[in-house]
């Protein structure tokens, strides 16, 4: 089976012990675990700052077959990454068709009057988003976090149906607001990276349908191997297993329009 | 990658039981039954050993999660259903919790003599007290009695089962296995957990967790030996095929996968 990982990562990581953290080592790691396809983001447009770190992703994986580029975006009122209309058309030089958005790590609020402006331009071109739960669930104590996130997540699906969010690493503490949210939004998608709740998969796959998650691995910060043994193990049908493990992640992509057009958004 | 190493790649990703690959694996450390703070789907004996059938696991050490929560007698009782609902697939281990040290022994006793449990695991951040406290007394001269294994809950940052707080049980009891599972959760705590299993002999690391790798893995095998490095789960917090997933795929060798995944578990339980 050939997977498509729609949550990678490359790139130098501020601690020990990784797999990897470059182009060739990342490509090694996807062979070994009969990965084909990834969807990338680089490291430091997560830990240093999104322009630098999107510029460094284009020049590591040009335009080597079998990567496909994940930019980190920032709210547009700073404009940190120029403007609007230039970047848009960047990205759809680039054939950029996924983003990634870290709220708590860049700080700032996923509202109305920060982020609107950019999740409109998302929305009206189809993009997929990713945005990891902990970017959400603020800790609190050893094991606990703060739920107050989940509203963010429902207030995106509703107010920006077109886009594609895909919710990643989620642990084995969410189901009980998912299961929900994932009823409500059918633009709404999980990956199995860290999914680990027991039987989430066949949980999901029955009550919410297949085609809500994707194969993601989030190397190598989580260990790839763990999603890999998931889905190949899981107690789902053949076809089942190719939805997840790359049909799904290729359906979302076709769908990105990158001159987009819509008209007024009516905001809640 | 070695031929080993490319079969049992090629048996993983063909979903194929593990059977098959000859290995005897056994998840040192599962639980049955509802957790309240979250849904879990199907924490059933039942869907745990079908998943292991799906695997091809042929054994699982389990506590129930009430036993590690508010009611350690009416949990080790939940645990003793499960065994009995699959006597040759499930191991029990008896929860005691430290708030009651005069009812620990005759519990204990019960459980292994009358229910046939074979370890004991603690959770002090479940039972909100510190691992080396009086309150563990009981068990901890159980276990010495008995020889058999502690497997303890560990989380870097606890108040009550930081990796430190294993230094004074393990040369308090040095002749008890005391296995350290989650080796302190946090990727930080693992140099911590390697230090500490130098030291002492009768400490084992146990390889389940949230942050564990197969990196990792390696790493701690490579420093301790295989035969210091145990396999669990913890399922059905963490689904099994994840857990497995990290060891199958970690660059051990055929004998370490052998210890790793079942081979020490079986020896410290007599299995």
């Amino acid at each position: 089976m050939d997977l498509f990982d729609v949550n990678c990562l490359v790139g130098p990581w501020p601690s020990g012990q990784l797999a990897y953290r470059d182009v060739p080592g990342l490509l090694k790691e996807m062979s070994r675990l009969g990965i084909a396809q990834a969807v990338v983001s680089h490291t430091l447009a997560r830990q240093h700052h999104p322009a630098i770190g999107n510029r460094l992703l284009m020049e590591q994986i040009g335009n080597l077959p079998g990567l496909e580029p994940c930019w980190v975006l920032l709210p547009l009122g700073t404009n940190e990454m120029g403007d609007c209309a230039a970047l848009f058309r960047e990205m759809a030089a680039q054939r950029v068709r996924a983003v990634r958005l870290y709220p708590r790590d860049h700080g700032y609020p996923l509202t109305d009057w920060c982020c609107g402006d950019l999740l409109s331009e998302l929305d009206v071109r189809r993009y997929i988003v990713l945005i990891d739960l902990d970017q959400l669930l603020l800790p609190v104590g050893l094991y606990g976090v703060i739920q107050a996130g989940w509203q963010c997540v429902d207030w995106i699906c509703r107010n920006f149906p077109h886009l594609s969010l895909v919710l990643t690493n989620i642990g084995y503490r969410a189901l009980r607001a998912l299961i929900p949210l994932l009823n409500s939004h059918r633009n709404l998608f999980i990956d199995l990276a860290f999914f680990s709740s027991h039987a989430g998969v066949e949980f999901v796959t029955e009550q919410c349908g297949v085609e809500r998650l994707l194969f993601g691995t989030g190397q190598p910060l989580v260990d790839p191997a763990g999603a890999v043994a998931r889905l190949c193990y899981a107690d789902i049908s053949r076809s089942q297993r190719q939805a997840i493990g790359r049909y799904n992640t290729e359906r979302l992509l076709k769908r990105v329009q990158f001159h987009g057009k819509g008209g007024e958004r009516k905001r809640t | 990658m070695s031929k080993y190493g490319l079969e049992l790649r090629e048996w993983a990703l063909a979903g194929q039981s593990l059977v098959t690959s000859g290995l005897n694996i056994v998840d040192a450390h599962i639980h049955v039954g509802p957790y309240r703070s979250m849904f879990i789907p199907n924490p059933t004996a039942d869907s745990i050993v079908r998943v292991m059938d799906r695997c091809g696991i042929s054994k699982a050490c389990v506590a129930s999660h009430l036993a590690l929560g508010p009611d350690w007698v009416r949990g080790n009782r939940y645990t003793a259903e499960a065994i009995a609902e699959f006597p040759d697939r499930l191991v029990g281990y008896a929860v005691p919790d430290p708030h009651y040290p005069s009812q620990i022994t005759a519990e204990l006793r019960y459980t292994f003599d009358d229910l046939a449990f074979q370890g004991l695991k603690l959770h002090p951040d479940g039972h909100s007290y510190p691992v080396d406290g009086p309150g563990y007394s009981p068990a901890w001269e159980f276990a010495a009695e008995r020889n058999c294994p502690v497997l303890s809950h560990t989380y870097r940052g606890s108040p009550h089962c930081e990796l430190e707080r294993f230094d004074i049980v393990a040369n308090r009891y040095p002749i008890v296995p005391i296995i350290l599972l989650h080796s302190g959760a946090l990727a930080e705590a693992f140099e911590v957990a390697i230090a500490l299993a130098r030291q002492h002999s009768n400490i084992y690391l146990d390889v389940s967790g949230s942050f564990m790798t197969g990196v990792w893995i390696a790493r701690i095998v490579q420093e301790l030996g295989a035969e210091r490095v145990i396999f669990s789960s913890d399922v059905p917090f963490i689904d099994l095929r994840f857990s497995l997933g990290r060891v199958l795929f970690a660059p051990l060798s055929r004998a370490e996968h052998e210890l790793v995944l079942g081979g020490n578990i079986r020896r410290l339980l007599a299995l």
